[in-house]
This record gives C-alpha cells, sequence and structure tokens, in this order.
C-alpha cells in the first residue's frame, strides 16, 4: 500500500461529495441547470421559454387594455344608437304633422337633451382617463362645443398597433370620426328648401335609380336646383338645373294624395304636399354632416316650426332630410359596434392563445431546466449509500498494514 | 577448515549486506510522504571467493540504487501542467458564465424591457407603464454595467495571478539552477535528485516543462515552449510585461527577453493567459451586445415622437468608436469613425486594423487573416461604421479602430423623463382638413383612412416620397381625381410629391429630417379608401398618445436579423450566453479529464517509484530472517569449532 491509495480515495470521495452537494441543490432548487455551463441548449432554451412568457404576459396586458376600451366604447356606442333613435321618434312625430308649436318646443327640447347626451357619449373617457374616440389625441377631450353651440372634432383618425398575440396586432386607437364622417340626406343627396318658398311642398331624396349616376353626383360638387312653375294651363312644372345645364324638366302630379317621384342625376327624389309657383330646392351631393350638426339642426328646426304652411313645409324639409342623416348613422354605429365585437372576439381568441402559448413556454421551460425528483433522490440515496459503503471499506483497507502481522 | 572459516565470512558479508537493507527500509518508510523521493533499492552482488575476501558472500558496502523512472515523472510533469491549466480556466470560464446569467441576468433584463414595451403600447399615456419601462432599462444598462464590470475586475484578477504565479515559477527556477551545481559537485547524489524531482514536480503546476539531463550528474536542463529557462549558467527569470491592466500580459525569459509561448495547457500560468484572452473576448462580445441593442433602440427613437412631440433622442448613452494611430505613422490622415449600423459590426467585438497601401485602404479583423478592401474615398464604410478620413495618409501607416470600446460599461439610461420615450408615430391623418387650432373638418365626398405605417430604409415602390427638409411639417393630400392626388405642405404651400392610389391604397413616405439620428429611414403610411376629386386629407405632427412606436420598439426584440447571429437580437443574446455557457461547460469537462490524467501518472510513477508500505514490510521480514540465518550460520559455525576444539 502506499501513497496513491490514499490520495486516490480522498479524490473519489471528493467527487462523490461533490455529486451529492449537487444533487441536494437539485433537490432544494428543483432545478437539474442552474447555469448556462451546466447544460447550455436547455438553459438558453429556458430563458427563451421565460422571455417569451414575459412578452406572453405583456400581450395579455395590452389585451386587457385594449377590452377595457372596447368594452367601455361598445357601451358608449350602444348608447348613442338609443339616443339617436329617440331623435329619430321624435323627428318621425313632427314629420307627422299634428303637433301644435307647444309640443314643438317640448319635442326641441327633448331633441336638445339627447344632443348634450350624445356629446357626452363621443367624449367617454375609459377608466385611464382617456378619451376612448379621440383617434391617437386620447388625451384632449375630441368634441369641443364652440361659443356658437357647434361641435368641432379636434381629434384624429390615426392608428397605434399593439400586438396583442405573437404576429397578430390590433389598432387601439378609435377615430372620432363615427361621429362625424356619416352622409347627410340618403348618402347620395341632401334637399334644403329655399328660404322664400311659399307651398307647402318637401323634397327629400328617398333612393337612387342609377347607382352609377347618384356615385357620380354624390362624388361631383355641383349641385343641381330644382324650380317649381305654374304654367298657363295650371299644370305645375318642374325644371333640374346643374350649374347651366337643364338636366330635366316636366310636369308634375300635384293632386291630393300624391308623391310624384322626379329622377335626377340617378337619385329619386319624393315630392308631397303642392310646390307653388316660384319656389325652389336645392339638390346637393351628399357631404359628411356631424351626427352633432344633424341633431342640432333637429332641435333648431322644431325650435321654430312656424305657423304657416310654408313654414311648416320648411321645417318639415329639414326634419325630412335629417331623417335620412340618422339612418346613416344608425348604420355607421351599428357598424362601428360590431367592429369593435369583432376586435374584442380577437383579443379573447388571442388571449386564449396566449395562456396556451405561456402555458407550453412554461412546461418546456420546466422541462429543460427542472430536476426530475424521482431521479435525483434515487440518485442521491444512491450516492449516500455508496459514498458510506466506501468509506467504510476504506476505513477497514486503510488498517491493512502487513506489519501487524509481522 | 577453510571451509568454515570462509562460511562465517560469508555469513558476515551477508549479516552487513542484511543490515544495509533493513537500513534502506528503513529509509524507505520515513520518506513515504516525501515529495520528489523515489524509493531506494539495495543491489547486491556476489563476492568472489578470495578475491576481495575468502568464502565469497556479498560484496560490502552493497549499493543503494534510486528507483527513478525518468518517462513516468515527465508523464506526471506533462499531467501537472495541464491539470493547472484546466482548473484555471474552469475557474474563469465559470466566472464569465456567472458574469451573463448570475446576479441580474442579461436576457432576462432585456426581455423585460422589450415586453414591458409591448404593453406601453396598449396604454401608451400609463404613467405607472412609462415608468416600469424606464424602471427596465435602467436595470438593462445596469446589467450590462455589472457584468462588464464582473468581467474587468476577473482581468484585472488574473492579471495579477499571473505576476504572482511567475514570481513563484522564478523561485522553482533558482532552485533548479542550485540544485544542478550542487549535483555537478557531487553527481548522482540521490536526495539532490530527490528534491529536483520535487522541485520540477512543482513547477509544472505553473508552466508545461520538458528538461534535458546535462551529463551524467543528473542537472537538468528546463525548456518551455522551446525557450531555455535553465541550463549551466543558471536560471533565466520569466518578466511579466503589462502597461495597462487590460492588456494581455506578455512573458519573456531571460536578460536577452526571449518571448515565453504558453498554450492553453501549459499550466497555471498558460491557464491564466488563456482565461486573460477569453475574459477579454466574452467583455468584447459584451459591448457588442450592449452596443447593438442601444442602437437599435435609440435608433426605434429617433423614429418616434416624444411626449413633447420631438423625435426621440437616444435612451442609452454608449460608446464611441475608438482610434490608434499607429506609432511609425508617417502621414497625417486623421480617422474619424462613427457607428451608422450597430447591429452590422462585428459580433465578436473585434476591432479592425486599417493600413493604407497605394492601392487605398484596407482592414484586416484583429486576431484573424479576414481583411476588406475599402477604396481611398472619405468616408470609408465597413461592417456598420463610417470612418471619415482627413489628412493624407502614407503607404504603410496603420490605425486600429475599434467600433465600441467598453459599451457595456458605458451603457446608461439618458433620461428619467417619462416624456422623453418616443413612444409615438411622427405623422398622424384626419380625413378632411384641419384648422391651426387642431379642429377637423370634413367635407370629403369619398373616403380615406389610415391603415397601417411601418418605418423603412428605403420607400416602398410607388410611394409618394416626401423630402427630409419637409419633416415636421403638415401636409395636404389634395385629391384632383379619385386616384391622383398632390402632397401638399401647408406651411410653404409647395407641392412636395405626387401619388396614386391604385388597388384601393396609397403609400406615403417621409424622409425623417437629415442631420436626426434617424436620417436616412422613411416613415411610411398606408391609406386606404376610396376618395373622391376634391378630397382633402392631412397629414400632421402629432398623435403624442399613440403606442405605434413603443410597439416598434418592442418588436426589436424578436425581429428577424439574419445579419445578427441567432437571427434576432433575442437570438444574438441567446447565442452569447449559449456559447459562454458551452465554454464554461467544456472547460469542467476538460478539468476532470485532466485531473483523471493526472492521478493515473502520479499513479503510474508511484508503482515504480513510490513507496510501498506492505513491500517494505515483506522486505523487512525477508532481510530479517536473512539476518537470522546469516547469524545462525556463524552460531552453527562456531559450534562446530567448539566440537572440534573439544575433540582435540
Amino acid at each position: 500500500m502506499d501513497t496513491t491509495f490514499f490520495t486516490a480515495a480522498g479524490q473519489s470521495f471528493a467527487a462523490q461529495e461533490t455529486r451529492i452537494e449537487q444533487l441536494e441543490g437539485e433537490v432544494a432548487t428543483g432545478k437539474a441547470v442552474t447555469t448556462a455551463a451546466a447544460d447550455p441548449a436547455a438553459y438558453v432554451g429556458a430563458q427563451q421559454d421565460a422571455a417569451t412568457v414575459k412578452a406572453l404576459d405583456a400581450m395579455d396586458a395590452s389585451q386587457v387594455n385594449i377590452q377595457q376600451n372596447l368594452d367601455s366604447a361598445t357601451a358608449a356606442l350602444g348608447n348613442v344608437a338609443t339616443a339617436l333613435d329617440h331623435v329619430q321618434s321624435i323627428a318621425l312625430q313632427a314629420m307627422s304633422g299634428t303637433s301644435s308649436s307647444d309640443d314643438f318646443a317640448a319635442l326641441s327640447e327633448q331633441v336638445g337633451e339627447g344632443l348634450q347626451q350624445i356629446i357626452g357619449l363621443a367624449n367617454t373617457q375609459s377608466s385611464n382617463g382617456n378619451y376612448i374616440f379621440a383617434g391617437t389625441e386620447k388625451q384632449t377631450r375630441p368634441f369641443v362645443e364652440t361659443p356658437g353651440g357647434a361641435v368641432s372634432y379636434v381629434g384624429n383618425d390615426g392608428t397605434s398597433t399593439v400586438e396583442i398575440s405573437p404576429g397578430v396586432t390590433v389598432n387601439a386607437a378609435l377615430s372620432g370620426s363615427i361621429f362625424t364622417n356619416a352622409l347627410s340626406g340618403n348618402s347620395y343627396a341632401s334637399v334644403a328648401a329655399a328660404s322664400g318658398n311659399t307651398g307647402s311642398a318637401t323634397i327629400l331624396a328617398t333612393g337612387i335609380g342609377n347607382t352609377a349616376a347618384a356615385i357620380a353626383f354624390q362624388q361631383s360638387s355641383t349641385p343641381v336646383t330644382l324650380s317649381f312653375a305654374s304654367s298657363a294651363n295650371g299644370a305645375m312644372t318642374y325644371t333640374a338645373i346643374s350649374g347651366s345645364a337643364t338636366l330635366a324638366s316636366g310636369v308634375v302630379n300635384t293632386s291630393d294624395g300624391a308623391t310624384p317621384t322626379i329622377s335626377v342625376d340617378g337619385v329619386q327624389l319624393t315630392l308631397s304636399g303642392n310646390p307653388a309657383n316660384g319656389d325652389s330646392f336645392a339638390v346637393n351631393p351628399s357631404r359628411p354632416q356631424s351626427i352633432f350638426a344633424m341633431v342640432k339642426g333637429i332641435q333648431q328646426a322644431l325650435a321654430a316650426p312656424g305657423t304657416t304652411p310654408a313654414a311648416r313645409a320648411l321645417t318639415r324639409q329639414k326634419i325630412g332630410n335629417a331623417l335620412g342623416s340618422i339612418v346613416q348613422y344608425q348604420h355607421k354605429l351599428s357598424g362601428a359596434s360590431g367592429k369593435a365585437g369583432v376586435i374584442l372576439q380577437a383579443t379573447r381568441s388571442a388571449a386564449t392563445a396566449n395562456a396556451q402559448g405561456s402555458t407550453r413556454a412554461q412546461s418546456n421551460a420546466s422541462d429543460l431546466v427542472s430536476a426530475d425528483m424521482p431521479k435525483v433522490l434515487t440518485e442521491l440515496q444512491d450516492r449516500s449509500a455508496t459514498l458510506q459503503a466506501a468509506m467504510k471499506a476504506f476505513s477497514v483497507a486503510s488498517q491493512l498494514s502487513l506489519f501487524k502481522y509481522l | 577448515m577453510t571451509g568454515l572459516s570462509s562460511a562465517v565470512s560469508a555469513a558476515l558479508s551477508g549479516l552487513n549486506d542484511s543490515s544495509e537493507r533493513i537500513g534502506t527500509v528503513g529509509n524507505n518508510i520515513a520518506n513515504e510522504s516525501t515529495p520528489g523521493y523515489a524509493a531506494r533499492s539495495v543491489e547486491s552482488q556476489s563476492a568472489r571467493d578470495g578475491a576481495s575476501q575468502t568464502g565469497g558472500g556479498v560484496i560490502d558496502p552493497a549499493l543503494v540504487k534510486r528507483v527513478a523512472d525518468a518517462i513516468q515523472a515527465s508523464n506526471v510533469y506533462r499531467a501537472n501542467a495541464a491539470n493547472s491549466a484546466a482548473s484555471t480556466r474552469t475557474t474563469a470560464f465559470a466566472a464569465i458564465d456567472q458574469a451573463f446569467t448570475g446576479n441580474g441576468d442579461i436576457q432576462d433584463a432585456a426581455s423585460s424591457f422589450f415586453a414591458d414595451l409591448g404593453a406601453l403600447a396598449s396604454d401608451p399615456t400609463n404613467a405607472a407603464q412609462v415608468s416600469t419601462v424606464l424602471a427596465d432599462a435602467q436595470a438593462l444598462s445596469a446589467t450590462f454595467n455589472a457584468a462588464s464590470g464582473a468581467l474587468s475586475q476577473q482581468t484585472a484578477q488574473i492579471g495579477a495571478q499571473v505576476k504572482q504565479q511567475v514570481t513563484q515559477a522564478n523561485t522553482q527556477l533558482g532552485q533548479l539552477a542550485t540544485l544542478n551545481k550542487q549535483l555537478a559537485a557531487a553527481p548522482g547524489d540521490l536526495s539532490l535528485l530527490d528534491q529536483q524531482q520535487a522541485t520540477l514536480s512543482k513547477l509544472s503546476t505553473y508552466l508545461d516543462i520538458t528538461t534535458i539531463p546535462l551529463g551524467d550528474s543528473g542537472a537538468v536542463a528546463v525548456m518551455t515552449g522551446g525557450t531555455v529557462l535553465v541550463d549551466q549558467s543558471g536560471a533565466q527569470d520569466i518578466a511579466v510585461n503589462q502597461p495597462q491592466p487590460d492588456d494581455l500580459p506578455v512573458l519573456h525569459a531571460g536578460t536577452e527577453s526571449f518571448p515565453l509561448k504558453l498554450t492553453a495547457t501549459g499550466g497555471a500560468i498558460g491557464g491564466l493567459m488563456s482565461s486573460f484572452t477569453a475574459t477579454t473576448d466574452a467583455g468584447r462580445q459584451l459591448d457588442w451586445t450592449a452596443g447593438a441593442i442601444s442602437g437599435l433602440v435609440n435608433g426605434a427613437q429617433a423614429e418616434g415622437l416624444t411626449g413633447n412631440g420631438a423625435l426621440g433622442s437616444a435612451l442609452f448613452a454608449t460608446a464611441q468608436p475608438g482610434v490608434t494611430p499607429a506609432a511609425g505613422n508617417t502621414g497625417s490622415a486623421v480617422l474619424a469613425p462613427s457607428v451608422s449600423d450597430p447591429s452590422a459590426l462585428p459580433s465578436s467585438g473585434q476591432g479592425y486594423t486599417l493600413s493604407y497601401s497605394a492601392s487605398g485602404w484596407s482592414a484586416t479583423v484583429t486576431g484573424t487573416s479576414q481583411s476588406y478592401a475599402l477604396g481611398s474615398s472619405s468616408p470609408l464604410t465597413l461592417n456598420g461604421m463610417n470612418i471619415a478620413v482627413t489628412g493624407i495618409a502614407n503607404p504603410g501607416d496603420s490605425f486600429q479602430v475599434a467600433p465600441q470600446p467598453g459599451a457595456a460599461a458605458a451603457m446608461r439610461v439618458t433620461t428619467t423623463n417619462p416624456a422623453d420615450l418616443a413612444v409615438a408615430d411622427p405623422y398622424v391623418l384626419s380625413e378632411g382638413s384641419v384648422s391651426t387650432s387642431g379642429q377637423v373638418m370634413n367635407s370629403n365626398a369619398g373616403t380615406i383612412s389610415e391603415s397601417s405605417d411601418t418605418v423603412l430604409a428605403a420607400p416602398g415602390s410607388g410611394a409618394a416620397v416626401v423630402p427630409a427638409s419637409a419633416f415636421g411639417d403638415t401636409f395636404e393630400l389634395r385629391f384632383t381625381s379619385n386616384s391622383a392626388y398632390d402632397v401638399v405642405d401647408t406651411t410653404t404651400a409647395t407641392t412636395l410629391a405626387s401619388g396614386t392610389f391604385s388597388g384601393g391604397s396609397t403609400d406615403i413616405a417621409m424622409a425623417y429630417p437629415s442631420g436626426s439620428a434617424s436620417a436616412g429611414r422613411y416613415w411610411q403610411v398606408r391609406l386606404s379608401g376610396a376618395p373622391a376629386a376634391g378630397d382633402v386629407a392631412t397629414l400632421k405632427p402629432g398623435g403624442l398618445d399613440s403606442g405605434s412606436n413603443a410597439q416598434r420598439m418592442s418588436d426589436i426584440w424578436r425581429a428577424t436579423d439574419t445579419a445578427l447571429p441567432g437571427g434576432s437580437v433575442q437570438g444574438a443574446l441567446s447565442a452569447l450566453i449559449g456559447r459562454t455557457g458551452a465554454a464554461s461547460s467544456a472547460a469542467t469537462a476538460l478539468s476532470g479529464n485532466t485531473a483523471s490524467n493526472l492521478s493515473t501518472a502520479q499513479a503510474d510513477l508511484s508503482d515504480v517509484a513510490g513507496v510501498n508500505l506492505d513491500d517494505q514490510a515483506e522486505q523487512l521480514s525477508e532481510y530479517q530472517q536473512a539476518y537470522q540465518a546469516a547469524a545462525k550460520v556463524i552460531t552453527t559455525a562456531e559450534a562446530m569449532f567448539k566440537s572440534l576444539i573439544n575433540a582435540v
């Protein structure tokens, strides 16, 4: 027996003890790989998985923000739609022509309340104080009432891209243009009566005969003037003039209950009541008209309904034209709600996908670096027993010396 | 009678021989654990009857020999050198690994920063979220600083260790020279040889050595890597030259300053030298990583608007390229490098040697033979750097250019003001025209909306390009038909560009202002819809509450960039950590192997030259019996004499 017997025994004990220490560490931390050196591929893989979990958590936070915004937005849009429905029913009531002047005043007041409600809803703030319908100007009140009672939009139509799931982005900015951009009238033409009209006629754009012509008219900026004249034989004739060109002319049926239709530039105009000689109407291509201006118009028309048949006709003309616009806004609002719903649905399904991705990444990371407890504990026991046995064997063997027997 | 007296005489010589042997056994047992001690054995020779003594027996005194094995001993020296080198390297590589992943994991800090930027994009006005991102940025730069600090501390430590170990090695070299002299005076002296072996063994833990016998005295010459350290004339002291703590120590020996070449298996000193190189290399890679992340984030900052409505300034302060002209330059050229694309710099972090010849400038990557011809026109462009040259260079002039020296240590967050984070897009669309008070007036017959925006290095094909000089002005898109439009600067009332809607969309690219950090890049917006002639849309600076640019910054983390090692910023960090982890793992494995090689070599030597106590016990009893037997011969002869005398 020479010195290497002792040094070798010492080294092998040290090696066993190092491994036992490692195993104890694994049991204590639950991790088999605690440094990159222990298993570079697993360590880096687990780090990447951890980064994925972090990114997904951040995306979940984004989803919560967007959902909150969209939930507030859909609620606000629903309330605006209700308010608008109310305005619509008032307008229809006013159109029926049975109301007294007092009734008109009351209706005007109700519409005014509806307007204030809509302005308030358009300026809805989310829980974090941001204005929802402002594009990316979220910290500025987007709809501002000017001294004249008009409401102007000071937001924008910008976008704000947010990733809600790996590779899936949504626009987190909602433009206030849903309250400003619907087209007036029936979205092709908007009809206004000349203020000096003396007849009881109203003319409303009620449909389109030729879509291409109607679109061309809407996109142009040239209004059509529709004027009426009594002919010598007592018949009422109309002339439609665009600039200096006469588009159409003819006799209109003015008998009681008749609702003759005149077609100009593909737009169908329906006449009701009786025009007087010299009455005229301006048929304008539809342009964006804010919901506020439109409702304000109804309110103002109801506030001064006039007493003469001619004045009442003017009021009816304004309200009737606005009713067409109300329909545009109803479409726009339900469209916006629908779109918000789609994004909400997308964020919800992204949330599900993210949760699954996060679980997968976590379990993957765990697979890579976690200690296999049964295996570790078995090995620990095994190693401890082996070390003990080796130490016993050493203590016996180190006692062996030929000198003892001589 | 001669029979009896020769028996006594032979037995007597046997008695002497056995006691000599027992003395040797005693010496062996006493020196069982003495370093360098080789077991002694006694070589006896039978004597010829009548020559030196009557009756034969063994020659007295017997020859005591040292059971040495030069080959096994030199195996131990080599194994010693390899094992010390490996264990030194294990410590160093584990420290590098720890620097990147220990307290404040780089990957962890970076992924938090970029993930939180993503969350900020959904709620850009949330002060708490902005603070979180800024805190993440602080943590990220602190992690880089800490990692870099740990590495420079390690290089300083290694430098000190090299000096200390060289001093130790010099002491051993001096001792060997002294032993050589003593051996010349007492050739073959066994205890001197023991001391020599012990000293060589100690020396071999510092350096890998080879020995050559000097004559028959037992004196040896000692060499390492072809450089003689000890010869007849004495020891050549090793000197360390390290002008700056960051410089790789250079070793040379003796008054002639012969350079010393130690490999990575060349003892503790060789291991330290290679650890030094590995640490500084890791530091350079860390610098590159810090520079790349800072550069990309700063670049994205410069592409967005801050809360103050200005293009963002750098979020992270970084290092500037360094230039060192060679001492022998004769020209007047001055080089001014600047980083144009931090992620395109070589990821090894290695710098270049730029040299000028008649055919122009060329760059060689330090430590490799990879070189680039750069031509002669200033600025020279080289992998993410522009190098402006002023003055005249002479052929043969050269410069050392370091892209981002100390970038990891220099990384700082430049602001604590949440408003300085450029989270917003530079421009925002409004349908219609916008009054100076910000009121949107829309009387468009058609519709125009913004569908997406992006930042590009070159405008998309077919995009209307707004020149950099107009950046920051408000523009109106005025439609002359339902597809063609002019981009009119409302500030100067000039038409800057025109474009067309095709397939329901159009792209407008705005050049970032020249002189800004984002110069040369374009913010491109895609508009869609169905415009009509006479329609107007406005693009105005602002929209400060948009989070699009925060999202772009967040995307840096995972965006594919084939120029980066690992294919993305995340991949580059993983590659760095994976590489250092693998190096540490390999060093640990190697250290295990060298330790077992050393054990084997030591066991082999011990088998031949070591003292085995059982052997000695067995010999002791054998010699004791031989002694007793010899004594018995003498008593028997005496009895025979007595009986003879009695008979007479």
